[in-house]
């Protein structure tokens, strides 16, 4: 083999090691930094600002709360794809609830409707997870059911009509000028971030020697909490130098982004660490060893659907609250931009493989490539065409990289 | 173990009748020849409006002894030349077609035309001197809107926010709208500063768009012009989030709460169709169609291929700050809906 | 002398398939003990039902004499009723340790694993049953076959095992990993632990077991003592269900 592929191998493997990160991640990574960059030139300087920066985690929040539960719905090789059209039925169920049914400006509002609203994707979650795992039916026919039903359930509810203005609490959960955390409160939960990463770190190497196994040496720990104490710190930094509008006041960390890196870092934990997620990648890659290692395969469908449904009812209150208004049309279309985010991260559809970070970063590419081509000027049609194109380019790479890591 | 194959059973076919039942909706009433009937093709009726255009053919058609079935093509248009022809099956009198596809649909059209069916292309163009075109009018829509908008400010950078570029109706919106602001443009006034399709019209993605619009102009943005209302409300987000609400804005289709938002002066405009009316208009045409009689009101419009076909194109309105009490007045919103939340500078009705 | 299994009378129908028919064996404490059979004899099912993956339709199971209630596999994993199935039963997407831990993995109160002390602890099985594997973390997937076996053993060992079930251990193996599971299986059998072989191969069974069951249509011919037949008779058994001559050997 080509001694520099060996050699490039050898130093991406160090880097991967010294972050914490696999290999594959650090190479999406990569290449997200290399978009960045280059949306930066195209655009005259535009991308890489506070303000752009934070307009995009905004964007991206949605399809990132829905992809950290399709990542886990792939990896037991089943597919959901009425995420869509249960963030627009959801949506406008919340609307609805809070302009018609309950007082627009209570006090409690907010937060009786946004518990509707997760029980509402509670409650289809578990119904589409009963399905499919107690009725044999396959996902792809039950959730493409619940694709239809949903949207036209969305229409049906309310006619149609939008639904606007929103309850002004349950708006902040969707950004907006009020809905951020604000400077002081944002670098505290960044020193909460690097403190709890320290101890993350701590108590691996205390467990890691407690069980008698190799350690980094004290550099190599304190190299890891650095970078992520750097990256911590720059992202709240980014945030917090975007300033209102006609003001010098900084905004901080937005609402949505605080639930969506608190999702991630949930279901990250949940998939690599729990018991749960074991079972689930375990049933994704074999099915059949799993039930023989006693693994209630047929629950655990269920509970990766439900799971699914609640951060669809999650979702619909951030995209809600960030439109202010409840539209039926809202949503359509969303599951294929989760699933190719979840796939770009490395997710495969045959089951059994997937990393929910990966899928964030792949979100993250699609959305900077949507709204840098905004930022430049590029028509619609044209923005669709090349982000389909970078889809098959991706999985592509993917599977050329897999092929090389098996060799 | 039966049970369960049994309920499986049951749900797959739960699910095959929603999926075919929630779009033929046909009227329950004996198919005898020679009854009358008239049929309608919805493109995608759960959108907010068509309900209000349904009301008013049924007022029209119902007094008159006429039976009303209709199909829901739910933005298929593969679908919509299906309905078509199960619509024809049953006997139709006359045929009242809302394209989805103004191209895909002709196949319909040449069917209706050899079953003898007189055709109208409702609200949506169809390229044919077969059928008659119903609809208000599309360009003076665009027209309407932007004369409302310059009235308010005639100059400065604008955004256009357009709708889905499939669509070709967004053609004839974009002329009128031309109309009015092309002059501008030559003269030096207005320089339109950002377009942006938006697919499905969708308001999530118009506000994302109308963000990163933001971004690039630096919030140098002095009028935004939005194809529909639905789009506005994403677009309104955006500007919220900027502070700039209340810079020119406009819409079209009469949303409630865009009425609302022009009451509060946070929108400029928004272009009413008193769908109603034209429905009422529709059934009057198709039953004069149906009784082989020529229909009255009747002008001879120019289609995009220079075809010449019968029409009737009815004036939309552009409702503004100023004119609010004939939304009000027609039933269209209640004045509580209307003025909801409105609390400083209350408009005429909301007094 | 307790048996550390006994079969008492076992039925089991699939359909209108008589698959074990009114089956009696035992298995005692540091025993080896074969169970032959066409495909299609009823071999595995009976396995399978000692193993909690299919229920008797009558019958029962001792255990140390005690009658003992298996319904799932976690009811025989837990009367230490272990198994290493044919297809190893990995899941290929995970790494060892995972797979040895796979449903009975060491976690804290709320569910979250302790992955340095299963990292630990399937290192020490490994050790312990003289197997290496090139890395604990590596997945499943790309390991040779008999590191595979490696770790589809140590899983079965590793929770403390009093019945080790394995099928066709050797198939898959080549004569250099077959003699390590021989030795292994006899390292088992010496710590006390008794052992069921199934197979279809003759040879490999007679070096390994000391007693041979086999099984035609779903009824037991017989058992035998290995050292007093020769494996004609066993084919005997296998093919005709004819019991060896008395006095023979």
């Amino acid at each position: 083999m080509n001694s520099l592929a060996v050699r490039a191998r050898t130093i991406s493997d160090r880097i991967a090691l010294a972050a914490g990160l696999d290999v594959r991640l650090l190479g999406m990574l990569s290449v997200m930094a290399a978009v960045w960059l280059a949306l930066h030139v195209l655009t005259g300087g535009l991308f890489l600002t506070p303000r752009n920066l934070f307009n995009l985690s905004l964007q991206v929040s949605v399809v990132g709360i829905i992809t950290c539960g399709m990542v886990l719905v792939i990896v037991s090789r089943h597919i959901d794809l009425s995420v869509g059209s249960q963030i627009g039925f959801i949506g406008v169920l919340g609307a609805l609830l809070q302009n018609s049914i309950l007082p627009i400006d209570g006090g409690s509002t907010w937060w009786i409707t946004s518990l509707a609203m997760l029980g509402a994707g509670l409650l289809i979650g578990l119904a589409q997870g009963l399905l499919v795992a107690y009725a044999g039916i396959p996902s792809f026919v039950v959730t493409l059911g619940g694709l239809l039903f949903f949207r036209n359930a969305a229409f049906y509810i309310n006619s149609g009509v939008t639904i606007a203005p929103l309850n002004e609490t349950f708006q902040l959960l969707g950004g907006g000028l009020d809905g951020t955390i604000g400077v002081f409160w944002s670098w505290i939960v960044c020193a909460l971030a690097i403190a709890a990463v320290a101890f993350l770190v701590w108590r691996g190497r205390q467990r890691r020697s407690a069980h008698g196994m190799t350690r980094r040496s004290p550099g190599e720990y304190a190299l890891l909490v650095l970078i992520w104490g750097l990256a911590i710190i720059g992202f709240t930094a980014v945030m917090n130098a975007y300033q209102q509008p006609k003001s010098d006041i900084g905004m901080g960390i937005p609402i949505p982004v605080l639930i969506l890196i608190g999702v991630t870092i949930i279901m990250s934990a949940v998939a690599r660490k729990h018991r749960f997620g074991r079972h689930v990648f375990a049933m994704g890659g074999n099915s059949e060893s799993a039930e023989l290692a006693g693994i209630d395969t047929r629950r655990l469908t269920v509970l990766v659907f439900v799971v699914m449904g609640l951060l669809c009812g999650l979702a619909a209150i951030v995209i809600t609250a960030r439109l202010n208004a409840g539209a039926s049309v809202t949503g359509t279309m969303t599951e294929l931009n989760v699933i190719a985010a979840a796939v770009i991260g490395g997710t495969s559809l045959a089951g059994g493989i997937g990393t929910v970070y990966g899928g964030i970063v792949g979100a993250l590419i699609m959305q900077s490539l949507e709204s840098g081509m905004i930022l430049m000027g590029v028509p619609t049609p044209l923005q669709r065409m090349v982000l389909a194109l970078v889809l098959i380019v991706a999985v592509w790479i993917d599977v050329v990289y897999r092929r090389a890591r098996r060799s | 173990m039966k049970i369960i194959a049994t309920f499986r059973n049951v749900a797959l076919g739960a699910i095959a009748v929603v999926g075919i039942g929630s779009s033929i909706d046909i009227a329950d009433n004996a198919l005898a020849a020679g009854s009358k009937r008239i049929c309608v093709s919805w493109r995608h009726f759960q959108e907010e409006r068509w309900r209000i255009d349904e009301a008013g053919i049924k007022s029209v058609l119902e007094p008159a002894g006429y039976t009303y079935v209709s199909a829901d093509a739910q933005s298929d248009p593969q679908k919509q030349l299906t309905d078509v022809e199960s619509l024809l099956s049953s006997n139709c009198d006359a045929a009242i077609i809302l394209a989805q596809d103004s191209k895909a649909i002709m196949p319909a059209v040449e069917g209706s035309k050899a079953a003898g069916v007189p055709v109208i292309a409702y609200d949506v163009p169809i390229d044919s001197a077969d059928v008659t075109f119903i609809s208000f009018d599309n360009v003076a829509v665009g027209r309407l809107m932007a004369e409302a908008m310059i009235k308010v400010k005639d100059s400065g950078n604008w955004v256009k926010i357009d709708g889905d570029a499939t669509m070709t109706i967004i053609n004839l919106f974009g002329a009128g709208q031309m109309q009015v602001i092309q002059p501008l443009i030559d003269a030096g006034k207005i320089k339109i500063v950002a377009q942006q399709n938006i697919e499905n019209w969708k308001p999530d993605l118009a506000q994302a768009a109308m963000e990163q619009i933001l971004t690039q102009q630096d919030n140098k943005v002095d009028a935004v012009l939005a194809m529909n209302d639905g789009m506005s409300t994403g677009v309104a987000a955006a500007l919220s989030a900027q502070k700039m609400l209340g810079i020119p804005l406009s819409g079209q289709d009469g949303d409630k709460a865009v009425l609302n938002r022009i009451a509060k002066g946070q929108q400029t405009v928004t272009v009413w169709k008193n769908s109603y009316l034209l429905g009422q208009a529709a059934a009057k045409a198709a039953i004069e169609m149906a009784e082989g009689k020529p229909v009255s009101g009747q002008k001879p419009f120019t289609t995009e291929s220079g075809t010449e076909q019968p029409s009737m194109l009815l004036d939309p309105i552009a409702i503004t700050y100023d004119n609010l009490n004939l939304v009000v007045d027609s039933n269209w919103i209640s004045k509580e809906e209307l003025c909801n939340g409105v609390t400083e500078n209350p408009p005429a009705p909301c007094k | 002398m307790t048996a550390l299994v006994e079969f008492r009378d076992i039925v089991k129908t699939f359909g209108g398939v008589h698959a074990v028919q009114n089956v009696s064996l035992h298995l005692d404490e540091g025993e080896v003990l074969g169970l032959l059979g066409h495909n299609g004899a009823g071999k595995s099912t009976l396995i399978k039902i000692l193993s909690g993956v299919f229920l008797a339709d009558s019958g029962e199971i001792l255990v140390n004499g005690q009658p003992a209630a298996i319904r799932s596999t976690r009811d025989a994993k837990a009367l230490g009723i272990e198994t290493i199935y044919q297809t190893l039963a990995l899941s290929e997407n995970l790494d060892a340790i995972s797979n040895l831990f796979l449903g009975r993995e060491i976690a804290g109160p709320l569910g979250f694993m302790n992955e340095e002390a299963m990292e630990e602890a399937t290192g020490r099985t490994l050790a312990r049953l003289k197997l290496r594997l090139p890395s604990l973390t590596r997945l499943v997937e790309s390991l040779s076959g008999g590191q595979r076996q490696a770790v589809a053993i140590a899983r079965a060992i590793h929770f403390n095992a009093r019945v080790l079930i394995m099928d066709e251990p050797t198939a898959a193996l080549g004569p250099e990993e077959t003699q390590k599971v021989g030795e292994l299986i006899s390292q088992l059998a010496s710590q006390g632990i008794g052992i069921i072989l199934i197979s279809h191969d003759i040879h490999d069974i007679f070096d390994l077991a000391s007693r041979l069951a086999v099984m035609k249509n779903g009824r037991l011919v017989g058992t035998v003592t290995t050292s007093e037949v020769t494996k004609d008779d066993v084919l005997a058994m296998i093919i005709a269900g004819k019991m060896p001559q008395q006095g023979r050997g």
